[in-house]
C-alpha cells in the first residue's frame, strides 16, 4: 500500500502541493486528474522519489520512500518526455534499465518489441513520439516493478498508439498485481481503465473515489410528476443533485437502486426511468456537493 | 528473466556514458607518449617536453582537460530536467549515484595515465636513474591535480542549475585566486603603497585559491627546468594543501549532491543560501578592479574621486547584472539593494585601507634584532637591465633575495642604508632596490624602495664590498667547485667555450673570485659597464652560473689572454664594417663618436646605457676571418 501523508511542496513561493493525502491500495489503477499546473507531475515525482517533499512523507509498505533504494525498486516512473541516451537503441535502453531493475525481463521485452515491429538496431532518436512512448512503456512493464507511475503518457498520441498502450497496460494490470498511477488532464483517457480517480486542483486533492463504487452507489433517474407531488421526493433520498423542468425531474442520488426506485414510486411519480451515468457526471456532481465547480477541469 | 548484480552492472552502464571522454583521454595520452618519444630524440611534436615526472607540461594540461570533461560528462545531467528525472528516478541511493559517476571519471584519467607513464619509462633515455621515481611522482601529481580540478568542476555543477552558469563558474573558480584576489591586491598595493614589492601571504593565498596555480606549483611545471628535477620534499607543503583541498571538496560535493533539490535545474544557482556568498566573492573584487581602472583614467595620478565613483557604479552595475543572471529577469536589476549597498560600503572600506595605508606598510623598517638576515637586489646592478625598460621590474630579484643573507655588520649596514632610501620619491627613481627582511621564524617581509641617484648607490659601497652580498648577487662567486663543468667566455662580440682541464677551470675561477673580492662600487661606477662575461655552464649554454668581468679584473683578463682569448677587447677595439642605428644605416665613421657597448654587457644603471635607439654593428672577429653581427647600446656621455 502506498500512503501519501500530508505532502506539501513549494517552488519559489508557488504552492505546488498543499497537504496532499491519499492512500493507494496495491493492485489498483489510479487516475490523477487535473488541469495543467494543478500539481499532478509534482505529486508523481514526489512519489517516485525524484523530488523531496517540503512537508509530509511517502510511505510504501510502511517504509519511507525518499532515497530508499530498496523501496524505489518497486517503482518505475515514466514521464511524458522520457530521456534516452543520444545513441540509444531499444536494446541499449533495456541494458541500462536491466542494470538497475533486478527483475527486468529482457526475454519478454524482446518479444514485445518484436511484436510491435521495432528495429532493435535503429537509433531511438529516429523514432516517432508514439514509438518512443511505446518503447518506454515496454521498458517500464518489463522492469517488473509493482508500481508504475505514468505522467501524461497518452498526451499527443494518435488513437491507434493510445489503444496499443492502453492494451499493454490493461494486460499487465490483469495478469499481475501492478499498481498503476496515471496522471492526465483528460478524464476520457482515464475513465475507461481506472479503478479510482483523484482530482487534483491548485495543489490539493479535491476528490478521490473508486469509480465502480460510485457507479454502483450513484444513480440517475428521470421522473414525470403531476404538479406539487415532486416536493415529497427530496425527503427520503441522499441526493447529489436535482433538476426540475416543469413536470420533468432529473435527479442524481446515492444509494441502492431498488430503494431509490421505491422512494420515487412512493413520491407519486407518474413515470420514471434510470438514465446512463458517465464518470464525468458523477465527478461534476460530487464536486458540486463539496462546493467546487470542476466542470472546467474535467471537460 | 535475467537477474544481475545491479551496482556492478550499472557501473558499466555508467562508464558507457563516458565513451566520448574515454576516446579523448586515450587520444591525449597516446599523443603524450608520441610527443615524449620524439622529445627523447630531440624532436618537437606538440610540447617537445622530455620530462617523465610531474613537471611534464603536456600531462599537466591533459589531466586538466580530462578533469573538466569528466566533471561535465559525469554530473551535467543535473542541469537537464529530462536526464535528472531518469537518474533520480532510478532505484539507487544518491550517494551510490554520486560514487558511480565520480569513480568513472577517476578511472578514465588514472588508467591511461599509469599505462602511458609505464610506456614512457621504457622510452626515457636520460632520467639519471630515477625513472621510476619520476614516473611514480608524475602519476601521483597528475592524479592529485586531476582530482583537485575534477572536484572543483563537480562542486560548481552542483552549485549551479544551468550549464552556462557552471561553465562560467568553473572558468572563474579555476583562476579565482590569481585574477580575483591576487590581481586586485597587486593593483591596489602598487597604486597606493610606495614601497610594495610583494607580500608572501598574498602570494601563498593566491596560489591556494587558484587550483590551476596550486596544481602547477605542486607538479613544478613552472620551475622552468629542462630535465626532471622534481623533488617531493620541496613540494610537501603544496601536496598537503592539495590533499586537504581534495578531501574537503570531495566530501562537500557528496554532501551537496545528497542535498541538491531536483527542482533547482534551470535556475542559475541551485542553492538559495549560496547566492549571497557567491555574490560577495564576485562583486567585491570586480567592483574594486572597476574602481582601480576608473582611477587610471584620471589625468592626475590616483584620483580618489574616480576610484570611489568607479567602485560605486561598478558595484551597483555588477549587483544588478548578477541579480538579472540569477533570476533571468531584467526587472531584477534593482533587486537586493541593501545587499548591494553593503557590498559597496565594504569595497569603499577596503580601498580606504589602501589609500590611508592603515598597515603603515610604507614606513615599515624592522629593528636589527628582529630579523635574522636581510637581502637586497638593486635592479640593473650586475644584471643586463636597460633603463629604457621598466626600472621597477627586476628579473634577478627573486633568486637574489632567496640566496642572499646579509647578517651581522652587513645586516646593520644594509638597514642603515635602507633607512636612508626608504622615503625616496618614486617619481625621481633611477632604479629600485628590492629587499627581503628575513625573520627568525622563517617569515619574510618584502619591500621595494626607489633609488634616486648615483649618491645613494655610492652609499651602498660597504654592503657591496661584503662577501655575503657578492655571493648572493653574483652566482659565480658561490662556493661551487668547477670540476665537471665547462666555462663559456664572451666579450659581447665574440663567445667561446673554454676547452680547459679541471685544473685550468679551477685556476680561472680562483682568479675571478680574487678579482671580484677586490671590486668596489666606485670602480663599478667608473668602469660603467663590464668588458666580458664568464659563465660556468651546467647542462648547456643556457644554464649556469655567471659573472661579469670588469676592467679591474687584471688577473682574470691576463689568464684568458694567456690562453689566447681577446679578453681585453671591447666593441670599439673591433673593425666595424657596417653600422645601423634603429634600422637606419649610418657612416662607419659615426661609430667612433659613439660609446658603444654590447647589449649583453649594458648593465650599469648609474650610467644609463640608453639613448632609446637600438644599434646593430657588423664587425670581424679577433682573427679577422668571421663576420659578426651584434646588437649594441649607446652609452650616454659622462656628465
Amino acid at each position: 500500500m502506498l500512503c501519501i501523508n500530508g505532502v506539501s511542496k513549494t517552488f519559489d513561493n508557488v504552492q505546488a502541493l498543499n497537504n496532499v493525502s491519499l492512500t493507494i491500495e496495491a493492485g489498483k489503477t489510479w487516475g490523477i486528474l487535473g488541469v495543467n499546473g494543478a500539481g499532478k507531475s509534482t505529486l508523481l515525482k514526489i512519489i517516485a522519489g525524484i523530488l523531496r517533499p517540503d512537508k509530509g512523507s511517502i510511505v510504501l509498505d510502511d517504509k519511507q520512500l525518499y532515497n530508499n533504494s530498496k523501496i524505489k525498486k518497486e517503482i518505475f516512473f515514466l514521464s511524458d518526455d522520457a530521456y534516452y541516451f543520444p545513441n540509444a537503441t531499444v536494446e541499449t535502453m533495456a541494458e541500462f534499465y536491466s542494470s538497475v531493475y533486478k527483475e527486468f525481463d529482457i526475454v519478454r521485452y524482446r518479444k514485445l518489441y518484436e511484436a510491435l515491429e521495432f528495429d532493435n538496431i535503429r537509433k531511438m532518436r529516429t523514432f516517432s513520439k508514439g514509438m518512443k512512448r511505446q518503447v518506454f512503456i515496454l521498458l517500464a512493464l518489463c522492469s517488473n516493478t509493482n508500481y508504475l507511475l505514468c505522467d501524461e503518457i497518452f498526451d499527443g498520441l494518435d488513437p491507434v498508439v493510445r489503444n496499443t498502450i492502453q492494451e499493454l497496460l490493461f494486460h499487465e494490470v490483469k495478469n499481475r498485481k501492478l499498481t498503476l498511477i496515471v496522471a492526465s488532464h483528460n478524464l476520457k483517457e482515464l475513465e475507461n481503465f481506472c479503478d479510482c480517480l483523484g482530482i487534483i486542483h491548485q495543489g490539493g486533492i479535491l476528490l478521490s473515489k473508486e469509480i465502480q463504487h460510485m457507479q454502483h452507489q450513484t444513480h440517475k433517474f428521470q421522473c414525470v410528476y403531476n404538479e406539487g407531488k415532486a416536493l415529497q421526493l427530496a425527503s427520503g433520498l441522499d441526493l447529489v443533485s436535482i433538476e426540475r423542468q416543469g413536470f420533468l425531474v432529473t435527479l442524481l442520488a446515492r444509494g441502492i437502486k431498488e430503494e431509490i426506485e421505491e422512494i420515487i414510486r412512493r413520491s407519486g411519480a407518474d413515470r420514471y426511468q434510470e438514465l446512463p451515468l458517465t464518470v464525468e457526471e458523477i465527478f461534476i456532481n460530487e464536486s458540486e456537493v463539496i462546493g467546487y465547480d470542476i466542470s472546467a477541469i474535467i471537460s | 528473466m535475467i537477474s544481475v548484480p545491479s551496482s556492478h552492472s550499472y557501473f558499466f552502464q555508467c562508464l558507457k556514458r563516458y565513451a566520448g571522454v574515454i576516446v579523448i583521454s586515450l587520444y591525449l595520452h597516446a599523443s603524450y607518449i608520441v610527443d615524449f618519444a620524439m622529445a627523447q630524440q630531440g624532436l618537437y611534436l606538440f610540447s617537445g617536453d622530455n620530462k617523465l615526472g610531474p613537471q611534464n607540461n603536456m600531462m599537466f594540461y591533459i589531466s586538466l582537460i580530462i578533469a573538466i570533461l569528466c566533471g561535465l560528462q559525469g554530473f551535467s545531467y543535473l542541469h537537464s530536467e529530462k536526464k535528472l528525472i531518469l537518474y533520480l528516478g532510478l532505484p539507487l541511493k544518491r550517494t551510490l549515484l554520486f560514487w558511480h559517476s565520480y569513480i568513472c571519471g577517476i578511472l578514465i584519467m588514472m588508467i591511461p595515465c599509469i599505462v602511458s607513464r609505464i610506456i614512457c619509462i621504457f622510452l626515457a633515455r636520460d632520467s639519471q636513474g630515477n625513472a621510476l621515481y619520476f614516473a611514480a611522482g608524475g602519476i601521483l601529481m597528475n592524479v592529485l591535480g586531476f582530482l583537485l580540478i575534477y572536484n572543483l568542476v563537480i562542486l560548481i555543477i552542483l552549485l549551479t542549475g544551468r550549464i552556462w552558469a557552471a561553465l562560467a563558474g568553473t572558468a572563474i573558480a579555476l583562476v579565482y585566486g590569481t585574477y580575483f584576489i591576487g590581481t586586485v591586491i597587486e593593483k591596489y598595493c602598487t597604486a597606493f603603497l610606495n614601497n610594495y614589492y610583494k607580500i608572501n601571504m598574498v602570494e601563498e593565498l593566491t596560489a591556494v585559491l587558484s587550483p590551476i596555480r596550486l596544481y602547477g606549483n605542486m607538479a613544478g611545471v613552472n620551475d622552468y627546468s629542462i630535465y626532471d628535477n622534481w623533488n617531493i620534499e620541496d613540494k610537501a607543503e603544496y601536496l598537503f594543501i592539495a590533499a586537504a583541498a581534495i578531501l574537503i571538496s570531495g566530501l562537500l560535493a557528496l554532501f551537496l549532491f545528497n542535498l541538491r533539490p531536483a527542482e533547482s535545474t534551470g535556475k542559475a544557482l541551485a542553492f538559495k543560501k549560496s547566492k549571497g556568498f557567491i555574490k560577495i566573492l564576485l562583486q567585491i573584487p570586480l567592483s574594486l578592479i572597476i574602481g582601480y581602472y576608473s582611477m587610471q583614467l584620471s589625468v592626475k595620478d590616483r584620483s580618489v574621486l574616480l576610484l570611489l565613483g568607479g567602485i560605486i557604479i561598478g558595484s551597483f552595475l555588477l549587483g544588478g547584472i548578477l541579480e538579472i543572471l540569477d533570476k533571468a529577469d531584467i526587472k531584477a536589476f534593482i533587486g537586493n539593494k541593501y545587499q548591494t549597498f553593503t557590498i559597496t560600503v565594504i569595497c569603499i572600506l577596503i580601498s580606504g585601507a589602501f589609500i590611508f595605508d592603515i598597515w603603515n606598510y610604507d614606513s615599515f623598517l624592522p629593528d636589527s634584532d628582529e630579523i635574522e638576515a636581510v637581502a637586497v637586489s638593486i635592479n640593473g646592478l650586475e644584471t643586463d637591465y636597460l633603463l629604457n625598460y621598466d626600472p621597477a621590474v627586476d628579473y634577478a630579484a627573486e633568486d637574489r633575495l632567496n640566496i642572499m643573507n646579509l647578517t651581522g655588520r652587513n645586516k646593520i649596514n644594509a638597514l642603515n642604508w635602507l633607512y636612508k632610501v626608504m622615503d625616496t620619491d618614486k617619481s625621481q627613481a633611477l632604479t629600485f632596490v628590492s629587499v627581503a627582511y628575513k625573520y627568525h621564524n622563517d617569515q619574510i617581509k618584502y619591500r621595494r624602495y626607489a633609488i634616486a641617484g648615483q649618491k645613494q648607490i655610492e652609499e651602498f659601497s660597504a654592503i657591496y664590498e661584503s662577501e655575503e652580498y657578492k655571493q648572493g648577487t653574483i652566482p659565480l662567486a658561490g662556493e661551487e667547485k668547477p670540476s665537471g663543468h665547462s666555462f663559456l667566455w664572451s666579450n659581447g662580440v665574440e663567445t667561446y667555450h673554454l676547452d680547459f682541464t679541471d685544473e685550468e677551470n679551477q685556476e680561472l675561477l680562483d682568479c675571478y673570485r680574487a678579482d671580484l673580492a677586490k671590486l668596489n662600487i666606485e670602480q663599478l661606477i667608473e668602469y660603467r659597464t663590464p668588458i666580458g662575461l664568464l659563465k660556468m655552464t651546467e647542462w648547456n649554454e643556457e644554464n649556469g652560473r655567471e659573472g661579469y668581468i670588469y676592467p679591474s679584473f687584471e688577473t682574470t683578463i691576463g689568464y684568458l689572454i694567456s690562453k689566447g682569448f681577446a679578453a681585453e677587447k671591447a666593441v670599439k677595439d673591433y673593425e666595424i664594417l657596417k653600422l645601423e642605428v634603429q634600422d637606419r644605416e649610418c657612416n662607419i665613421e659615426e661609430a667612433a663618436e659613439m660609446l658603444l657597448v654590447s647589449e649583453s654587457l649594458a648593465v650599469n644603471p648609474v650610467l644609463a646605457a640608453d639613448t632609446g635607439e637600438d644599434v646593430v654593428i657588423k664587425c670581424r672577429d679577433q682573427n679577422n676571418r668571421v663576420y659578426t653581427v651584434i646588437s649594441c647600446k649607446i652609452l650616454n656621455p659622462r656628465h
